[in-house]
């Protein structure tokens, strides 16, 4: 059984936790990337409808919604943001780690492997 | 809404009825020799009343993809492949078919009830993705060609090459001068064309089809070979009642895929036989409405889901959904008014 705590973050932003945001600037000193955000998106599909996306990129793409948490920017898609205003993005680690996990509000249904969530 | 050609087909049938909103016809002429066209010969089916819906965009296909059951991102252009949409529950919302079509839009095949409803849920999904959806189900026609015969009749139009595509390959003909999309398929039983043309041309290839030896067949006999064939239909079989296993549709489902919305629920239900009702024909012994709740030993065990009067069968049968346990060919059933019914493998065998 899972537990999920209920975030805190205010709805008008999503919170990168420091365990998050550090795993994000090791995959990017990995690819040697120096500037650098970590875009945060939705898109359909997975067993519950949605799918979360993160993806290491080098700026913020024409509309996207910029937001600094943790020393990160993080970029958001408008249309994506609707779905995902208030999540916590952590991450677990080690043999039974989860990776990246999503806390978040919106979600009325997750999937087992956490990486689909239905609203 | 109304097309002039298609009213100039639908002016040649005996009478038409009302499916989804939209006129279709209902007979030309004696039902029973409509009938026997899908079963020896070749049968013309006016299915304009079906939804066809363009999908253009760089992301149309991943979408669908991520979507639906079936592979899709194998698709290549000249195949056609049937997919379900599915809800988080596992249950069918739509079942449709994806066409590729080389440097034109995805054509998708759909319900004429259910179409509404594929719409709003593929636009809903669509966040970042390059996808636009065109409704064409105004200004295009379907027809089908079905039967033992239809591919002789197919030959005659258009020659061998065409005649013997394979079921989920489509090409484009010429017939009597108007551009015509040529889907093969099969019913399970005898081959099917579906063809895919402009509204405005659909009286004279209508015409050119039946001068090639196809008989213009209504609603009536088609929905009674449906029914004895096992075949579900949307807003009948096909419902948010039902998931694609209780249904037969298992062909549609790629279990290797990986995600799409519900995988989660149907993967479950296959892996661990949870599947309890099952598609069955049914044969009655009297009245028999859609809907009527089956019994057995006074306990309600299923449902009549499309009610026909079948020519082979010389009486009413119906397509319905029955508890595994009662799901055995020659199990006697009854509906709450005490009609006798039996139920039937499918596909039913009028012999």
């Amino acid at each position: 059984m899972v537990s999920v705590e209920k975030s805190s973050v205010p709805i008008n932003t999503i919170r990168i936790t420091e365990k998050a945001a550090k795993k994000v600037r090791e995959y990017a000193a990995r690819d040697g990337m120096e500037k650098f955000g970590l875009k945060v998106a939705v898109k359909g599909g997975g067993c519950s409808g949605l799918l979360y996306v993160l993806e290491i990129v080098d700026g913020p793409d024409e509309g996207d919604k910029v937001i600094e948490d943790g020393g990160l920017e993080v970029y958001i898609p408008k249309k994506a943001f609707v779905f995902l205003a208030g999540t916590e993005l952590d991450f677990g680690d080690g043999l039974n780690g989860k990776g990246f996990s999503f806390n978040n509000p919106n979600a009325k249904r997750s999937c087992g492997c956490g990486d689909s969530f239905g609203v | 809404m109304g097309n002039r050609s298609l009213d100039e087909i639908h002016n040649r049938a005996e009478s038409l009825i009302e499916v989804d909103g939209v006129h279709v016809p209902l007979r030309f002429g004696e039902v029973a020799d409509e009938y026997a066209a899908f079963r020896v010969g070749a049968a013309l089916v006016d299915r304009s009343h079906l939804g066809r819906i363009e999908q253009s965009g760089a992301d149309a296909i991943d979408l669908l993809h991520r979507l639906s059951t079936a592979d899709i991102e194998s698709l290549a252009e000249g195949e056609a492949r049937r997919t379900i949409l599915a809800s988080e529950r596992g249950r069918i919302l739509d079942v449709f078919t994806v066409v590729r079509r080389a440097e034109r839009p995805l054509l998708l095949l759909t319900s004429g009830a259910f179409k509404n409803l594929l719409l709003e849920k593929i636009e809903f999904y669509t966040i970042t993705e390059d996808s636009t959806l065109e409704d064409v189900s105004a200004t295009t026609a379907q027809l089908a060609i079905a039967g033992p015969g239809s591919a002789a009749v197919m030959s005659d139009l258009s020659g061998a090459s065409v005649a013997s595509l394979p079921a989920g390959r489509h090409t484009e003909v010429v017939i009597g001068g108007d551009r015509v999309l040529v889907i093969a398929a099969s019913d399970g039983i005898n081959p099917r064309f579906d063809l895919i043309l402009d509204a405005d041309s659909a009286s004279g290839v209508w015409d050119a089809i039946t001068s090639a030896g196809a008989l213009p067949v209504g609603r009536e006999a088609a929905e009674a070979y449906r029914v004895e064939i096992g075949v579900p239909t949307a807003g009948r079989e096909i419902s948010e009642r039902i998931n694609p296993l209780e249904a037969d549709l298992l062909d549609l489902i790629d279990f290797d895929k990986g995600c799409y919305i519900g995988q989660e629920v149907i993967a479950r239900l296959d892996t661990y036989d949870k599947v309890q009702r099952k598609l069955v024909g049914l044969q009655a012994m009297g009245g028999l409405s859609e809907g009527d709740l089956l019994q057995s030993d006074g306990r309600e065990i299923g449902w009549t889901a499309t009610v026909v009067d079948s020519p082979a069968f010389d009486g009413l049968i119906a397509l319905g959904f029955v508890r595994n346990e009662h799901a055995e060919d020659g199990t006697r059933l009854a509906t709450e008014a005490g009609i006798e019914v039996t139920v039937c493998d499918l596909p039913m065998d009028p012999a």
